[in-house]
C-alpha cells in the first residue's frame, strides 16, 4: 500500500462546485419525497405583495392557500355576505381575485384582457341552455344561468371594471396555464373556456372550430399579455405554473395521455422560456412536485388526473419556501417556510372545473 | 268559519285595523289574531299529528315563544310574514352590493345576477314556505297577507340607498309570490293606493318615527278589509257566529 502516493488531480469540469441540487442522485434519487427541496427560491418580498391568481382549475388551490396563508390577497369580486361560504363556491366567488371563472389557455388570458381595457368585444358572448343565459367567456359561474342575455351583459361589464383595476392595482400575477386545446368561434377567433354544447349553447362545425395552441403562439400571447400588463402595471410580475391536472378528454386524434404530454410539455417549456426571457416573471414548478419521479404519483387520486389535497400541500410547501438568502439567516425551531395546513374538510381538494364535465361523454 | 290571522309583528296592525273597520264589523265574521316576533319563523319546528299542525320554536331572548296550532279545516289562515321583506333590503350588504338592474346608476357598488339574490332569498323563506305547502296537503284553507311596501324613512335609517332598496324588496316580493301562486297560495295584496313610487304613503306609515317597516291603523283596516273579501270569495259558506 502505497499511502505517500500523491492523488493525481481531477480534471477541471463545469460540473464541479455545483449546488447539490444540480444532480440527481443526491437531490433526487437519495432522499423520501418529503425532503425533496431547493426547487423553487421564492419570490422575493412575496408577503408585501398583493397578490392576484387566475387560471385554470388548479390555480383554485394556490389561491385558496395564499388566503389562508395571511397574504395580501386581492379580491375584486367578494361574494355577498349573505350567502353561504357553499353557496358562494357555488356561484363562483372566491375562487380567484376577480369571478372570471377557470382560464385555461394563454388566448383566453391575452383575450379577457383585451376585453377589459376594450380592445376587443367578443360577438358570441351570450350562450342559451333552456330558458336560461350563459356567459359564454366565463358559464361556468352562474351554474343555474342568468335570467336574460341583458343580464348577462349588464353582469359581464361591471366584472370587466373589475378585472381592469385588478390588473392596475396588483404587484403579483399567479397564472396557472392549463391547456392548449381549445374551441374557436369562426366569426371573430374568440376563444372560449369549454366548448359550446357542454354547459350551454349550441355546438355548430359552422360557428366554432378547434384548435390546439402551438409553442410560438402561447408565447406570444404571453408576451402581448406581459407588455400589455405593464403598460398599465409598470410594476407588475407574473408567477407562471404550470397545472398538473391531465386533460378529462382530447379533441385531438390522440390517446388522452398522449394528447395531455403534449400540452404539458409546451405549456412548460413557454412558462420556462417566458422566465428566462422576461424580467420580473418567475417560473413555479408546481408541475414537477406533483408529476415528478420522487412523487410517484401519490399525489393523485384514484383517478390519476385530480390532485389530493396531500398534494396541494406539498406543492404549497415548496411555494412558501424562503429565498436561499433568508435561508441562511434561520435558526433550529419550526421553519417558516412550512406552508400552514389547512385543516381538512369535506371540500377540501375540490375544484370548479368545467373541464372536468367533458368526462361526462366518455362511453 | 274564523278567520285566523297569524304570524309577525304586522298582526298587530291588522288586529287594530279589524277593531277600526266598519265592513269588518258588519261582515261579522270572528277574527282571531296571533302575532309574535318576526324571528320567531325564520327557522321553526313543524310538527303534524292528527291532521293538525303545530309550530313553535324555542323563545328568543326577550320574546314571546312561538307555539301555535293550526287544527281547524274550516277556518281561513291568513299567514303574514313570508312577504316581509324588510330582512331582504334592510341587509347591511347593500351599503356596498347592488341588484344587477341598478348597476349602471351605482357602479361604486358590486352587482349581483338574480340567480343570487333568488337563492339567498328561497333559503330565508324556505321553513315558512314548507310550512304553507304542508298546510295547503293537509287542506287546510290558507292565504298570505302582504306586509307595507317599504316606508320612505328606512333608507336614510340603513344608509342603503332608495333605488338598491326598492330593487331588493321588489325581488323578493315578486319571488315569493310567484312561489306561492304557483303552489296554489292566495296573496292578499297591498292596495294600490297605500303606496307610490315603491314606497308606502305616508297617510298609512306608522306614526312612531323610530318604526321602520309598519304600516299604521289605516293600513290596518285597508288590508283587514281586503282579507275578509278574500274570505267571503274563497269560502262561499261562512257560518256568522
Amino acid at each position: 500500500m502505497n499511502t505517500g502516493a500523491k492523488v493525481a488531480s481531477m480534471p477541471h469540469h463545469p460540473y464541479q462546485g455545483r449546488p447539490e441540487r444540480a444532480f440527481w442522485r443526491k437531490a433526487v434519487a437519495a432522499g423520501h419525497v418529503t425532503e425533496l427541496s431547493g426547487l423553487f427560491d421564492g419570490v422575493p418580498d412575496l408577503d408585501k405583495y398583493q397578490v392576484a391568481t387566475g387560471g385554470s382549475c388548479f390555480a383554485q388551490h394556490i389561491g385558496k392557500a395564499l388566503r389562508q396563508r395571511g397574504l395580501s390577497y386581492l379580491d375584486y369580486e367578494p361574494a355577498p355576505p349573505f350567502l353561504s361560504t357553499a353557496e358562494s363556491q357555488r356561484h363562483g366567488y372566491g375562487i380567484y381575485s376577480c369571478r372570471y371563472g377557470n382560464i385555461y389557455t394563454t388566448r383566453q388570458l391575452w383575450q379577457l384582457f383585451q376585453e377589459a381595457f376594450g380592445k376587443r368585444s367578443p360577438k358570441d358572448d351570450v350562450w342559451a341552455r333552456d330558458d336560461r343565459y350563459f356567459d359564454a367567456l366565463r358559464p361556468g359561474i352562474e351554474p343555474d344561468g342568468f335570467d336574460s342575455a341583458e343580464e348577462v351583459r349588464s353582469l359581464r361589464q361591471t366584472h370587466l371594471a373589475k378585472v381592469r383595476d385588478l390588473f392596475r392595482d396588483l404587484d403579483i400575477f399567479v397564472f396557472t396555464l392549463g391547456l392548449t386545446e381549445a374551441w374557436v368561434s369562426n366569426v371573430d377567433e374568440t376563444v372560449y373556456p369549454i366548448a359550446p354544447g357542454v354547459i350551454a349553447g349550441t355546438y355548430d362545425p359552422g360557428q366554432y372550430y378547434f384548435h390546439n395552441f402551438r409553442y410560438p403562439e402561447i408565447y406570444e400571447d404571453l408576451r402581448q399579455f406581459i407588455e400589455g400588463l405593464r403598460a398599465v402595471n409598470p410594476k407588475a410580475q407574473l408567477l407562471l405554473t404550470v397545472s398538473p391536472v391531465p386533460l378529462a378528454a382530447t379533441a385531438t386524434e390522440n390517446h388522452v395521455l398522449v394528447a395531455t404530454t403534449y400540452s404539458k410539455s409546451v405549456l412548460r417549456s413557454v412558462a420556462g422560456d417566458i422566465a428566462v426571457d422576461f424580467e420580473g416573471v418567475h417560473y413555479f414548478p408546481s408541475y414537477e412536485v406533483i408529476t415528478g419521479q420522487p412523487s410517484r404519483h401519490m399525489h393523485y387520486n384514484p383517478d390519476l388526473r385530480t390532485v389530493c389535497q396531500a398534494g396541494v400541500n406539498e406543492v404549497m410547501r415548496h411555494f412558501f419556501v424562503d429565498s436561499p438568502d433568508k435561508r441562511d439567516q434561520h435558526t433550529a425551531g419550526p421553519t417558516p417556510s412550512a406552508a400552514v395546513a389547512p385543516a381538512p374538510t369535506s371540500e377540501e381538494g375540490f375544484e370548479q372545473c368545467e373541464e372536468a364535465l367533458l368526462d361526462a361523454g366518455a362511453p | 268559519m274564523t278567520i285566523r290571522v297569524f304570524g309577525d309583528s304586522h298582526v298587530a296592525a291588522l288586529r287594530t285595523g279589524a277593531e277600526g273597520s266598519e265592513f269588518v264589523a258588519s261582515s261579522g265574521i270572528e277574527i282571531d289574531f296571533y302575532g309574535r316576533h318576526g324571528l320567531n319563523f325564520l327557522q321553526f319546528e313543524i310538527l303534524e299529528f292528527d291532521g293538525k299542525i303545530r309550530i313553535r320554536r324555542d323563545p328568543l331572548p326577550g320574546k314571546k315563544p312561538l307555539d301555535y296550532l293550526i287544527d281547524s279545516p274550516d277556518d281561513l289562515y291568513v299567514f303574514s310574514s313570508i312577504l316581509h321583506s324588510a330582512r331582504s333590503y334592510s341587509n347591511a350588504a347593500w351599503k356596498t352590493f347592488c341588484p344587477w338592474q341598478c348597476a349602471a346608476a351605482n357602479p361604486d357598488l358590486h352587482s349581483v345576477s338574480s340567480a343570487v339574490l333568488r337563492t339567498w332569498i328561497q333559503a330565508e323563506v324556505q321553513c315558512r314556505y314548507d310550512l304553507l305547502i304542508k298546510l295547503k296537503d293537509h287542506g287546510y284553507n290558507v292565504a298570505v297577507v302582504e306586509p307595507p311596501k317599504p316606508l320612505r324613512r328606512v333608507p336614510g335609517r340603513h344608509g342603503i340607498r332608495p333605488d338598491v332598496l326598492l330593487a331588493v324588496d321588489q325581488f323578493h316580493r315578486r319571488l315569493v309570490t310567484r312561489m306561492l301562486r304557483d303552489a296554489g297560495v292566495e296573496v292578499i295584496s297591498v292596495p294600490d293606493h297605500t303606496h307610490a313610487d315603491g314606497f308606502t304613503v305616508a297617510a298609512y306609515e306608522s306614526s312612531d318615527p323610530r318604526d321602520v317597516h309598519h304600516g299604521n291603523e289605516r293600513f290596518g283596516v285597508e288590508m283587514m278589509d281586503r282579507v275578509v273579501q278574500h274570505a267571503l270569495v274563497s269560502s262561499p259558506v261562512i257560518q256568522v257566529s
